[in-house]
C-alpha cells in the first residue's frame, strides 16, 4: 500500500470509529448502518439493535490503534469509556473494542466488533 | 495528489487544534486560546476579534477556575464537500472542572465550525453542548436542567437535542 492511500485508510477508520460512537450515542440507526460492510450490515444491525440501551449513553472513544492485515482489510484496537443509565444507576465501563474493518469500493467499513469489558461498576462504586 | 494531501492535512490539524484547547484550557492560557480561532471571530453583541473574544470567554470566566482538564475523545470531523476551507466537527470532551473549591464533571459535545486561513486551520466557532454537569459525588441520574451556561451542573441539552433520540415513551 503505498503511503498516502496508507494515511487515508487511518484516516477514514478513524473517523469510522468516531462516527460510530456519535451514531450510536444518538441511536441514530440509518448512520450505524451505513457504517458497517454492505455485506454484514443486515445482521450486524439486527444484533445492534436488540440489545440498544434505553438510557443515555455516553462513548468517549481514543483513537484506534489500526494494524493493515492484507489488501482491504484492518484490524484495530478502539480504547472506551463508555458510561451508560441504567434506571437509577450510572454504569461507567472501561471498554477494549477488537475491530476488523473492511474496504469495499474504496470505503472503509466495520466489519466486526468485539467488546471486552475491563471493569463496569456504578460512577459512584470503586471498581 | 495534492488535494489528496491537503486533505490529510487538515484532518491532522483539526483533530490538533482541540487538542490545543484542552492544552491552552488546563494551562488558563487566554493568549494561545484567542489564537486559535480566526482573527475576525463574531463574539456577540456585534463585536468581533480575538480580543474582545478572550474579554467574553477566556477572562474572569476561565480564572475563577481552580481547575479545568479536559479529556478529549471521539472527533468526528466533516470536511465542506463544496468548499475545500471550510470543516465542521463533533468532540466529545470529559471535563474534570473545578470552581469554587467545588469539584465536577462534565460530558460534553463541542459542535465546532472550522476554516482554513493561510493554511493554518482554525475555530470559527465552538458550541459547547451538554450531556450532563454533575458533582463528583453524585449520579449523573436525575437532576434538574443545568440550562448551560446559566449553570454547570445539571442535565444538559443530548442526547435528547438529536432528532434520532426516541421520545420518552
Amino acid at each position: 500500500m503505498e503511503l498516502v492511500e496508507r494515511l487515508e485508510a487511518r484516516e477514514q477508520i478513524s473517523q469510522l470509529v468516531a462516527r460510530y460512537a456519535v451514531a450510536y450515542d444518538a441511536r441514530d440507526h440509518g448512520a450505524l448502518a451505513a457504517l458497517h460492510a454492505p455485506d454484514v450490515r443486515e445482521q450486524a444491525m439486527a444484533a445492534l439493535v436488540a440489545e440498544l440501551p434505553a438510557g443515555r449513553t455516553f462513548h468517549l472513544t481514543a483513537d484506534p490503534v489500526i494494524t493493515f492485515a492484507g489488501p482491504g482489510a484492518a484490524t484495530g484496537v478502539v480504547v472506551c469509556r463508555a458510561e451508560c443509565e441504567v434506571g437509577d444507576e450510572w454504569i461507567v465501563s472501561g471498554i477494549r473494542f477488537e475491530d476488523h474493518y473492511l474496504q469495499r469500493k474504496g470505503r472503509w467499513y466495520l466489519a466486526k466488533r468485539t467488546p471486552h469489558v475491563l471493569y463496569s461498576a456504578d460512577v459512584l462504586a470503586r471498581p | 495528489m495534492n488535494d489528496r494531501l491537503e486533505r490529510l492535512d487538515a484532518y491532522a490539524q483539526i483533530r490538533h487544534l482541540a487538542v490545543r484547547y484542552a492544552a491552552a484550557m488546563a494551562a488558563q492560557d487566554a493568549e494561545t486560546l484567542g489564537n486559535l480561532y480566526v482573527d475576525d471571530v463574531r463574539v456577540g453583541g456585534g463585536r468581533t476579534g480575538r480580543e474582545a473574544l478572550r474579554e467574553a470567554y477566556f477572562g474572569d470566566a476561565l480564572t475563577r477556575l481552580d481547575l479545568s482538564v479536559l479529556h478529549v475523545g471521539t472527533h468526528v470531523i466533516d470536511l465542506d464537500p463544496e468548499r475545500d476551507d471550510r470543516a465542521r466537527g463533533s468532540v466529545y470532551t470529559l471535563g474534570e472542572i473545578a470552581s469554587g473549591g467545588r469539584p465536577i464533571r462534565q460530558a460534553i459535545c463541542y459542535f465546532d465550525r472550522y476554516a482554513r486561513r493561510d493554511g493554518k486551520w482554525l475555530f470559527v466557532t465552538r458550541d459547547h453542548q451538554l450531556f450532563y454537569g454533575v458533582d463528583h459525588a453524585e449520579r449523573p441520574n436525575a437532576l434538574p436542567p443545568a440550562n448551560w451556561p446559566a449553570s454547570d451542573s445539571g442535565t444538559g441539552t443530548l442526547p435528547y437535542a438529536w432528532p434520532t433520540w426516541p421520545a420518552a415513551c
